[in-house]
């Protein structure tokens, strides 16, 4: 569906050349001084100052008290309420899901990668006649909705005991990221020289020893950029985990989250222990968007920028 | 210490509607260090491939010392490939890079690192060990790709255009470097390029090689001599043979076209026959009572003079040593010694000798 | 023919493969196929299923909701994806050329990674009666500010947010597009003397052409999944938001796991299907309309 030919980023030396922050052939390409920037340039400003608030405004929220959110949403806290995460960690627990969604979401990309890059390998690079019609095979999942998938795989795992069970889910996650997965890392292997491979059978290795000493080494950054997408994407995943989790010993972020908020319904509305649970989901992704944050951009849209 | 042979070797591609390596036979004796050449598609690295195991044989067999590898594991040939972008492991040191077969082949770590110490040595990359190519020259990694091959000490070394990325002044020199240590471990090479000074300079001898077929086998100065028809003919010398169309005289001992150009042959041909003609630049030179030739363009490379010709029925390029002062438009003569005017069948272009 | 190389890669080929493609055919196609099979039935979750043709199909048609749904789907589709193409478009030309330009595309990406549910719970929290939007509104000297999260107004306040996410993505899709190609194209248009607009009209415009393409392709595809932030959006009025934000997705997932009444995994899954359908109508007309000889440079 997606797929035809994906040429990917040119590779040398282990290091995938690609629009690397701002690239040459842009600069100054078109000086249009006129009335695009004029307009444009405060409001690219205005739209990035928004987001950027948005996100200042989270965390003086999550260290406000509930009254204070709501009547002076400007201010900084009269006095840092740290007690929110306390209560969210605690009470919300919010403790339980980090730990399980830590597990899950670490277990998931190692899982995903182990299953994906042997597929991967062997579908970019073998010429092997269902090799095509195979890759076409796992990237028509990219299309395919949750919803489309949910309802027997609640009846059959049901059946099994993995309905409320992380190994259920882990199972549940690791199927549904390899569409994506393979997709990703066909695209990376196939832009590996192929002299390496050759280099590597006339050095005497076998197709398993090149694979393993020669080409994974050499997708490392691919399958990094994939483990953190991967990582994120379980982060926040919030429909499976709804569905196929039931007790609160078992929850992950998204939905504890979701309950946390239900919750505030029936009780006094804690406003600032909210604001504490959001920080807890988003604090760490942006620790390591700070970090990576290329890596991350650049692997999300990778495929549409050929 | 190997001969290698190839016997009557094919190769098809699917679905290509000529074969990129037809029938080909070449032997070649151990310790040579035989240049296979030709442009683009000739099949020139196809062979190669065949002969490290690569690329399937559709037919015919090849033989390293006497016995037919043509089904053979690469890893069981005992060859070593130089490849054109080097294929160095860009992820293991040089080091590591070096001793990557022995490491596959289970050898002990103290045999490995002495053996590599040794080929590094040899190439003068002792201080490089512990980088990564990355941290390299152009030239360095051509070396380290080099002392890959050396440290496995293997029954033939292959090269696949492994001077083309490098810039001029480095190709002369790796050139050379190449040519010595071959000769120095005296290991059967076979090396394929598309450029035929690399192969004039480097071989014992050449294959010359177009749309899959063997035109010619022979040493450099034979090749340069007694080209066997006009294709080597163009492809080995530069500037280009000039090749003149036009027929043997009455007397058999002369060329002549419909223009009136008129030059004598060394010996006698059959009169009447169409033939073509071709003088190398450099064999072209002022006379008198020369053909008649009007100077179109003087290129001055320093050393000598490129300079192109208006003749009788075309142009003609020479290359002269002398300095002339020629100017575009004047008329001079021209000629050939009958020694250096190679005559080629009109219609297939074969050499043909003319009887003494 | 193969070199004993092919030989070995054929035999170590299914080695390689099995693991994935085994998993994701019994946890990923099957269900899927197994929900076209349950959408031609009745079903409520366990026990028997009873085939009853398309009936599922034409209870929904007959059902508001899912009509309802449906146009939203749709809005969400075309109105979201035609302010967002807009918007980073937009946002492309002006920072072909600007400083910062990787920095502004960092934050604008950032809402990208973040769950559906966080993004819903701080859009919702901005368009509260008495929230930051109403109050920025009221200090700009507007007395009455909309309802923003009253029943009729909230689908909107949910595409608002959905281009604020979406921008930043297409935005950089866009860029990444804009920046391969060539600077020579641009200086020797300059040197023609075409101006600012005729070089994006005779350059920028057709080599961005492919680009175009595939964004609306994966907008299509995103676009159709969307479900959390709906979700999350109004859960802080009950489990479920109201019927006139729904999406086919909500439709879908209401239908299965509303809590009310036995489940209808029939409907359910036929509205699945109808998503499916969708994505697969609308990616083959795209790749119809955007079709074009592969430009390359």
């Amino acid at each position: 569906m997606l797929l035809r030919k994906m040429p990917w980023p040119a590779f040398r030396g282990g290091v995938p050349t690609q629009g690397a922050g701002a690239p040459a052939g842009a600069a100054k390409a078109s000086d249009n001084a006129g009335p695009v920037k004029l307009i444009g340039l405060p409001l690219t400003w205005a739209f990035v100052a928004f987001n950027i608030f948005v996100l200042v405004w989270m965390v003086m929220s999550s260290l406000k008290t509930s009254s204070e959110i709501f009547e002076v949403p400007w201010n900084l806290p009269e006095v840092i309420q740290w007690e929110n995460f306390v209560i969210a960690w605690r009470d919300g627990n919010f403790s339980r899901a980090v730990l399980n969604t830590v597990l899950l979401t670490i277990g998931t990309a190692v899982a995903t990668i182990a299953v994906a890059a042997p597929a991967a390998y062997v579908l970019s690079r073998f010429k092997v006649v269902s090799a095509s019609p195979m890759t076409m095979y796992f990237a028509i999942g990219i299309g395919i909705p949750a919803q489309l998938v949910i309802l027997p795989l609640y009846a059959i795992m049901n059946q099994f005991g993995m309905v409320n069970s992380l190994w259920g889910l882990w199972v549940l996650y690791v199927a549904t990221s390899l569409p994506f997965a393979v997709f990703f890392l066909t695209g990376f292997f196939a832009s590996l020289p192929g002299e390496l491979e050759e280099a590597a059978m006339l050095d005497g290795a076998s197709a398993f020893q090149t694979f393993r000493i020669i080409m994974l080494p050499l997708a490392r950054s691919g399958i990094v950029t994939l483990a953190i997408l991967n990582t994120i994407a379980h982060w926040n995943e919030t429909i499976f985990a709804l569905v196929f989790l039931q007790t609160d010993d078992r929850m992950t972020l998204s939905v504890t989250l979701l309950n946390f908020m239900k919750a505030m319904q029936y009780n006094n509305a804690n406003w600032g222990g909210l604001f504490a649970g959001v920080c807890i989901l988003v604090l760490p992704v942006l620790a390591i968007y700070l970090w990576l944050g290329r890596q991350i951009i650049e692997g999300m849209t990778l495929g549409a920028d050929k | 210490m190997a001969t290698i042979e190839f016997r009557n070797v094919t190769r098809h591609f699917p679905g290509t509607h000529r074969a990129a390596v037809e029938h080909l036979n070449l032997p070649i004796e151990d310790g040579e260090f035989v240049v296979l050449v030709g442009p683009s598609g000739c099949g020139k690295s196809t062979s190669l491939r065949m002969l490290s195991g690569l690329e399937l044989v559709d037919s015919g067999e090849i033989l390293i010392d006497g016995k037919d590898i043509s089904r053979a594991r690469p890893s069981e040939r005992d060859v070593a490939m130089v490849f054109q972008n080097y294929a160095l492991y860009p992820h293991m040191t040089v080091a590591d890079n070096m001793g990557f077969h022995l490491r596959i082949a289970k050898r002990p770590k103290s045999e490995i690192r002495q053996k590599v110490e040794i080929a590094a040595e040899k190439l003068g990359l002792t201080p490089f060990l512990d980088r990564y190519p990355r941290n390299l020259s152009g030239g360095q990694r051509q070396r380290v790709a080099m002392g890959r091959a050396i440290v496995r000490t293997p029954k033939v070394y292959l090269f696949d255009e492994p001077l083309s990325n490098l810039d001029a002044k480095l190709r002369v020199q790796m050139r050379g470097e190449i040519k010595k240590l071959q000769g120095e471990l005296g290991t059967t090479t076979v090396y394929v390029t598309h450029d035929q000074i690399e192969a004039m300079t480097m071989a014992d001898r050449i294959a010359v090689m177009s749309e899959g077929k063997l035109e010619q086998y022979g040493t450099p100065t034979e090749l340069y001599d007694r080209p066997v028809n006009t294709f080597v003919a163009g492809f080995i010398g530069s500037p280009g043979m000039n090749f003149i169309e036009g027929a043997i005289d009455a007397d058999g001992g002369h060329f002549h076209n419909d223009a009136g150009l008129r030059l004598a042959l060394d010996g006698t041909f059959t009169p009447g026959r169409k033939v073509t003609i071709g003088i190398r630049p450099e064999h072209l030179r002022l006379a008198e009572d020369g053909f008649g030739a009007n100077v179109d363009l003087v290129e001055p490379t320093g050393a000598e003079e490129m300079i192109v010709f208006d003749i009788p029925g075309g142009q003609a390029t020479a290359s002269l040593r002398e300095r002339n002062n020629l100017r575009k438009g004047q008329k001079v003569g021209l000629t050939a010694a009958p020694g250096h005017v190679h005559v080629f069948c009109g219609e297939n272009g074969n050499r043909l000798e003319g009887r003494t | 023919m193969d070199t004993p190389i092919q030989k070995e890669q054929k035999r170590i080929y299914w080695w390689f493969l099995a693991p994935a493609a085994i998993l994701y055919t019994v946890f990923f196609v099957v269900p899927a196929l197994g929900t076209l099979w349950i959408s031609f039935n009745k079903w409520p979750g366990a026990g028997d299923m009873r085939w009853v043709g398309i009936r599922n199909y034409r209870i929904m048609y007959h059902d508001p909701v899912f009509w309802l749904s449906f146009v939203n789907t749709l809005k969400i589709l075309f109105i979201v994806g035609g302010a967002t193409f807009l918007i980073s478009f937009g946002l492309m030309m002006v920072l072909r050329d600007m400083m910062g330009r990787s920095f502004v595309r960092s934050v604008l990406f950032f809402p990208n990674i973040l769950s559906g549910v966080v993004i819903a719970i701080l859009w919702g929290f901005l368009f509260q009666a008495d929230g930051l939007v109403n109050q920025f509104l009221m200090l700009a000297g507007m007395d009455n500010p909309p309802k923003w999260l009253n029943e009729n107004m909230m689908i909107n306040v949910v595409m608002l947010g959905l281009i604020w996410v979406s921008t930043g993505f297409y935005t950089t899709i866009l860029m990444a597009g804009a920046d391969r190609i060539p600077k020579h194209l641009y200086e020797d248009c300059a040197l023609a003397g075409a101006g600012t607009f005729q070089k994006f009209r005779f350059v920028t415009l057709p080599l961005m052409w492919e680009v175009f393409g595939i964004a609306a392709v994966l907008w299509t595809i995103s676009s159709i999944k969307i479900f959390e932030f709906i979700l999350a959006f109004a859960g802080a009025v009950g489990f479920l938001p109201p019927v006139k934000t729904w999406n086919l997705a909500l439709y879908s997932y209401a239908e299965a796991f509303s809590g009310e009444g036995t489940p209808r995994y029939g409907t359910a899954s036929a509205s699945a299907v109808v998503m499916l359908l969708l994505v697969v109508v609308l990616v083959l007309l795209l790749r119809r309309a955007m079709r074009r000889e592969t430009l390359q440079f």
